[in-house]
């Protein structure tokens, strides 16, 4: 398939840009013709809209002029993949005011717990419009139960053109959502001159070409589909085929299918969507389709399954997939997207630690292999960014020490809307804790989970990912659906690990005697500590954050209040 | 295109067995019944097996279901009816 029909008919017109901002974002489309956005449907068959980069500008300066909300006030919009949410979006960036992209419903069910999460960030961070596409509009309508949701603006409503704001000058930028484990929804202030060093630093890094092309199916309410998808697309100047997430999550073979067609060559995944598509797709025959000009699949936003993510290799070897083009990278929203990136073409290499050494945050290279754990590189820093490894007490860690991950430089944000600045008085450049646990092997950085989440047992320092995987690979507990934590017991005297694993539903009583059993045995084998308790859970009992990820803290909470349901069996030890 | 209740059911039913059984084999069978009154995130569904249950179902009926249809349908049966409703 190839795409010359779809190149938009009228030729390109010249823009005079008129502040700043529109500078950072147009800057490029303005001074060496504008590129296009290539925007697809749901529907497969639906052929995806074009629209270049200076009609994009005129819709946004459009939303602009029409949005109800004043400069510096933030708004809420429902980030579908659609051109009326994207004018809203860069509309508001564009008058001053403060986007915050938020999730649109997808899938089954769910109204009722979506339109609550939609209120309570309302609340949260003070926002008093939110921007509907038309196709969503009915789920906003009436009173609802709860919490009521602010004021609606349909997006179909928005002008199509306007003057634009002259003059204004590069401030905050938007509001990105993090889905963190606490209840209350966070709001991360990202300011144009964070947007501008990552990305410059992302490209500059993925050897970035004129003639590049970027494809995404990637959440626009996600920071790596905004920024590292659309404002990316729009700084560098580059055409974007974007999908909606749906259209991913239904049929994966869409995406394969719109880097072929597009001769797509950069093209980014949380790491979640690498080992999702080699499921779906693995009795697929892909030998008809051509993604050898894909240079860059970025995987990151999440910790990452080396084996996972070869079984993906393989699966699209057939399509001309070349593995050096897998690239892990390490980021966080609080400091705008990307941290450290792997070399380019290299793809995923893994290293083999020792776990006794982790256990006392040692970082140790083996060839043991009952001692080892396998950790994927994520590549050196970009450039402007400093990261030093500190205690608890935030003091530097020696060489070869795990260590807490603490950054800073140009892309580290300000801080959350509604809560003290990062930054003292006067300071320019602040320290960012990220909460992570982090290394460094051979130049390298490898991140080893998240601080609060380690489960400190008889003085050694456990992940709680070793006692989750050893309870995974027992036959009959649910995969990615165990949650290991420490609880405070003072007949010990230390914190205890507790592993909590949902099991299938048709086990029988009988065979859940043996499974806590076997994940006991199992979890002491691999980590050497005795888990206090296992507790088998019905499906659907240990909580997850919106995009899927287990909340161990959240579980923590609910277990030592007695509320985990479906807790069965394998009592205290 | 009719489809009488019971195949509906029928469908609904090995779609969600599959569903909530991430490690059986899409070409095999499928596993234990599971109830169709239950609601899909206490059968362990998150978001995104939510999606690919109703990609799964659209294939199988031949149908689109619009977002602000589908965010309605919480559990088995609510599916049931909705595609009894569109497909007789």
């Amino acid at each position: 398939m190839t795409p010359p029909s779809m190149a938009p008919a009228e030729p390109a017109t010249r823009v005079e840009l008129c502040s700043p901002v529109e500078e950072l974002y147009f800057g490029a489309a303005a001074a060496r013709g504008a590129r296009t956005l290539y925007l697809y449907a749901d529907d497969p068959r639906a052929e995806p809209q074009a629209i270049r980069y200076d009609e994009l500008l005129r819709r946004a300066r459009g939303a602009a002029a029409s949005l109800q909300v004043e400069a510096g006030q933030p708004f809420l919009v429902l980030a579908t993949s659609e051109l009326e949410s994207i004018s809203a979006i860069l509309g508001g960036m564009l008058l001053g005011a403060l986007p915050v992209p938020c999730a649109p419903p997808a899938g089954l069910g769910g109204l009722s717990g979506w339109r609550a999460r939609l209120a309570e960030t309302a609340e949260a961070l003070g926002a008093q419009l939110l921007v509907v596409p038309q196709g969503l509009a009915s789920l906003v309508e009436g009173e609802g139960e709860g919490q009521p949701l602010p004021p609606v603006q349909l997006a179909s409503d928005l002008a199509s053109e306007g003057p634009g704001v002259p003059g204004l000058e590069r401030g905050l930028s938007h509001l990105q959502l993090t889905s963190g484990s606490t209840a209350a929804p966070k709001g991360v202030q990202i300011l144009h001159s964070n947007l501008e060093a990552n990305l410059f630093h992302i490209g500059w890094s993925s050897g970035v070409e004129a003639e590049d092309v970027v494809v995404s199916w990637l959440p626009l309410f996600h920071d790596m589909g905004l920024v590292g998808c659309l404002l990316f697309a729009l700084y560098w100047n580059l055409d974007l085929a974007l999908l909606p997430p749906t259209a991913f999550l239904s049929r994966p073979i869409r995406w394969l299918e719109a880097v072929d067609r597009h001769r797509g060559s950069l093209s980014p995944a949380p790491a979640f969507a690498y080992p999702y598509l080699a499921r779906r797709l693995r009795d697929r025959d892909l030998s008809h389709l051509d993604l050898s000009s894909w240079k860059v699949a970025y995987c990151g936003a999440e910790p990452i399954h080396a084996a996972a993510v070869e079984r993906f290799c393989e699966v699209l070897a057939p399509a001309k997939f070349a593995p050096g083009t897998m690239l892990p990278c390490y980021g966080l929203a609080e400091a705008t997207l990307a941290v450290s990136f792997n070399p380019l073409g290299r793809g995923l290499e893994k290293v083999s630690l020792s776990r006794s050494a982790l256990t006392e945050h040692r970082i140790v290279k083996t060839t043991d292999p009952q001692d080892s754990t396998s950790v994927v590189l994520l590549g050196p820093l970009l450039p402007e960014v400093q990261l030093e490894l500190r205690d608890s007490h935030g003091q530097p860690v020696g060489p070869d020490q795990v260590g807490q991950v603490w950054l800073r430089g140009p892309t580290v944000t300000p801080g959350y809307q509604d809560r003290p600045p990062l930054a003292a008085e006067g300071e320019s450049f602040p320290w960012l804790d990220t909460g992570d646990l982090g290394g460094w092997v051979d130049g390298e950085l490898v991140v080893l989970g998240r601080s609060k989440d380690v489960i400190i047992a008889f003085g050694k320092n456990h992940s709680p990912v070793e006692f989750e995987r050893a309870a995974e690979s027992v036959s009959g507990v649910r995969p990615g659906a165990t949650a290991a934590f420490a609880v405070p017991n003072s007949r010990a005297g230390t914190e205890v690990p507790v592993l909590c694993c949902e099991v299938r539903a048709e086990e029988s009583d009988w065979s859940r005697g043996a499974i806590a059993c076997l994940v006991r045995e199992t979890a002491t084998g691999r980590t050497g500590v005795r888990p206090h308790h296992v507790a088998l859970l019905e499906p659907g009992s240990i909580p997850r954050t919106t995009s899927g990820k287990v909340r161990r803290a959240k579980t923590r909470d609910l277990y030592l209040s007695g509320r985990l349901a479906g807790s069965t069996s394998g009592a205290p030890s | 295109m009719t489809v009488p209740k019971a195949e509906i059911e029928a469908q609904v039913q090995a779609a969600l067995a599959f569903a909530c059984d991430e490690s059986a084999e899409p070409s095999g069978a499928a596993g234990g019944e599971v109830d169709l009154a239950s609601d899909f995130e206490s059968l362990g569904l998150d978001s995104v097996g939510r999606v690919e249950l109703l990609a799964r179902l659209e294939d199988t009926f031949e149908l689109h279901v619009p977002p602000d249809d589908a965010i309605h349908l919480n559990t088995g049966r609510d599916v049931v009816r909705y595609l009894a409703r569109r497909l007789t």
